[in-house]
């Protein structure tokens, strides 16, 4: 099977030679694997690696000054400009061995109305997307790789938007406010998810819904505050999102145990990255409740075993994602629990990959 | 003037600032103030037998996912409104916390939440709080516990690639000779972490760090 084969039989239910293996990585890993395989571009190094990349296509934008503004609102945004799309100040900071470009001052702080974000200057326009340049790389990605795209969220946009411990407490006291601003989160992605997926046609298999809503150990809100303002929102986009002919991908960190079977009631396809270190998220358990309904994507640790541990850590943690969240050989798409980092060991990343590639012969 | 002696009794959540402040209702903590003053209760006793035990309260809730961040926020912003008329007149009284902190993001890291989170809950538990901010050096702790004489130091980060500059940091204060317990938190920290690079406490949340922080004090821990 190709990649793209084993992906999309995966995503249907139907049999694979082998249980597939994506990668998520911060530029500085990419660029460490890329040697390492002694290749210049990325799908090169995917192929050479034997990984099953669901490959990211997400549309960058060019905002009104002319500036090119990255895909991907979220930190670490390789190809980001100054600001986000959204008008989100970027700065460039120096962590540890890793480099990310991380929020600066949160933009719609004092638009304390819905009167008044009319005045906010930086909502994109859904003319800005570059559209085609996006297609021709997902068509390009697609001879090999399933491929997913674009990059789309509801409350993480706010949160950048207005910053994080206000927007939490909005949520308290300003309940009109988080539904203005969500409406037009909402409707301009809506938009530009509409015009995308028509355009990208059979080159797009998932697209990319990023909402975190946990913690490394509870929700970052009551699930009646989640049902409130982004149950009815992830419904539409779920459902929009199978019309067009895609699937929904989506993405929380953290504890989110309480709220997954209300989030995947909503329509998604594949829930990424089961963070198993948090309370709830237990492997076994989440495959016996959900792994009827829905596919794992992620899994193995990257708060332990791939940044600090052994290549045998890594093999035994891997391992531990295939009997379990991959039981039956079906359901399970094994990756590294969000972007592996700068510092990662280059035999630990080698030593999660070959454990999948080697189950194939078990 | 001495401190006046009086209970402190955590149980006690039904005095209506008490209740205020565990809603987060900020507009109405500044009139309950007043009120408890003019009833002739001094401003320590204020903090310790109406603030404490409401943010006591809050951080057992949040432990027991009964609340989450935002309630915690709330709390905290209710609770930061009665110390604003509280504090001159502790300062004038001549009263300070019985112990003191200094809290921070480690260098390289500038997430903040956590650390706030920590910070809000040892004020409600009265230690005097220090917050030094995000992407602080080792250095810049060593020197905030020297100048500050803390005998807690609190530090944080969200990010495996900062691990090690928490490590440095312990190293640092511990080079120093300085008598202070190390509290550390983040995502990514367990107690094993703790133990390796040698701080006194981990705690996972920030209902739990309250614990942690006083029986390190205390000297239970």
């Amino acid at each position: 099977m190709t990649s793209r084969e084993r992906i999309l039989a995966i995503l249907h239910r139907r049999p694979v030679d082998r249980l597939p293996v994506d990668l998520w990585h911060t530029p500085e890993i990419g660029a460490l694997l890329r040697q390492h395989c002694g290749v210049a571009d990325d799908l090169a190094m995917y192929q050479a690696l034997g990984l099953d990349k669901i490959v990211w296509v997400f549309l960058d934008y060019q905002t009104a000054a002319g500036e090119r503004a990255g895909g991907q609102s979220g930190a670490g945004a390789e190809d980001g400009g100054s600001r986000t799309l959204w008008g989100v100040p970027l700065r460039d900071i120096q962590a540890g061995a890793a480099h990310y470009a991380e929020f600066g001052v949160a933009p719609l702080t004092g638009y304390d109305t819905p009167g008044s974000l009319a005045d906010y200057p930086w909502w994109p326009s859904v003319e800005r997307f570059d559209y085609d340049g996006a297609v021709t790389k997902a068509r390009h990605a697609a001879q090999h790789f399933a491929v997913i795209g674009p990059w789309v969220s509801l409350f993480e946009i706010y949160c950048q938007l207005r910053g994080l411990e206000q927007s939490l407490m909005d949520l308290l006291e300003a309940p009109e406010l988080v539904e203005a601003i969500l409406d037009r989160v909402e409707s301009i992605q809506t938009e530009m998810m509409r015009r995308f997926l028509a355009r990208a046609g059979k080159s797009l298999d998932l697209v990319f819904i990023s909402d975190d809503i946990a913690g490394q150990t509870s929700l970052l809100m009551s699930p009646t505050l989640w049902k409130r303002h982004l149950q009815p929102r992830l419904r539409r986009w779920c459902e929009l999102i199978h019309a067009l002919g895609c699937r929904v991908f989506y993405h929380t960190d953290g504890a989110a145990h309480p709220l997954l079977g209300p989030i995947l009631d909503c329509g998604v396809d594949v829930l990424n990255p089961i963070q198993h270190a948090c309370p709830g998220m237990e492997l076994e358990n989440l495959k016996r409740e959900f792994g009827q309904r829905v596919i794992f994507h992620g899994g193995v640790d990257n708060q332990f075993a791939l940044p600090r541990g052994t290549p045998e850590d890594v093999r035994r943690e891997t391992q531990h994602c295939l009997e379990t969240l991959g039981a039956g050989r079906e359901g399970f798409i094994c990756c590294s629990c969000h972007n592996v980092q700068a510092g990662t060991p280059l035999a630990n990343i080698l030593a999660m990959i070959k454990t999948v590639l080697d189950a194939s012969v078990s | 003037m001495p401190p006046a002696i009086y209970t402190v009794d955590l149980m006690n959540v039904e005095h209506p600032l008490t209740q205020a402040i565990m809603a987060g209702r900020r507009k109405d903590v500044a009139p309950l103030v007043q009120q408890c003053l003019e009833a002739g209760e001094s401003a320590g006793a204020i903090v310790e037998q109406r603030l404490v035990p409401g943010m006591a309260a809050v951080g057992e809730q949040f432990k027991c996912n009964e609340i989450f961040v935002p309630e915690m926020l709330i709390a905290a912003r209710a609770m930061k409104e009665a110390l604003k008329i509280l504090e001159p007149r502790l300062v004038a009284a001549g009263i300070k916390p019985e112990h003191s902190a200094v809290i921070g993001t480690v260098e390289g890291d500038l997430h903040d939440i956590g650390k706030n989170l920590v910070a809000m809950m040892w004020k409600g538990a009265n230690i005097g709080v220090i917050d030094l901010g995000v992407n602080i050096s080792p250095a810049r702790f060593v020197e905030a516990i020297r100048q500050h004489q803390a005998r807690l130091a609190g530090l944080s980060t969200l990010l495996t690639t900062t691990m090690p500059a928490m490590r440095e940091t312990v190293k640092a204060i511990r080079e120093a000779g300085l008598a202070v317990k190390i509290v550390i938190g983040g995502a990514p920290i367990t107690g094993e972490y703790a133990r390796e690079i040698g701080a006194d406490g981990y705690s996972p949340d920030a209902g739990s760090a309250v614990d942690t922080a006083l029986e390190l004090l205390q000297g239970k821990a």
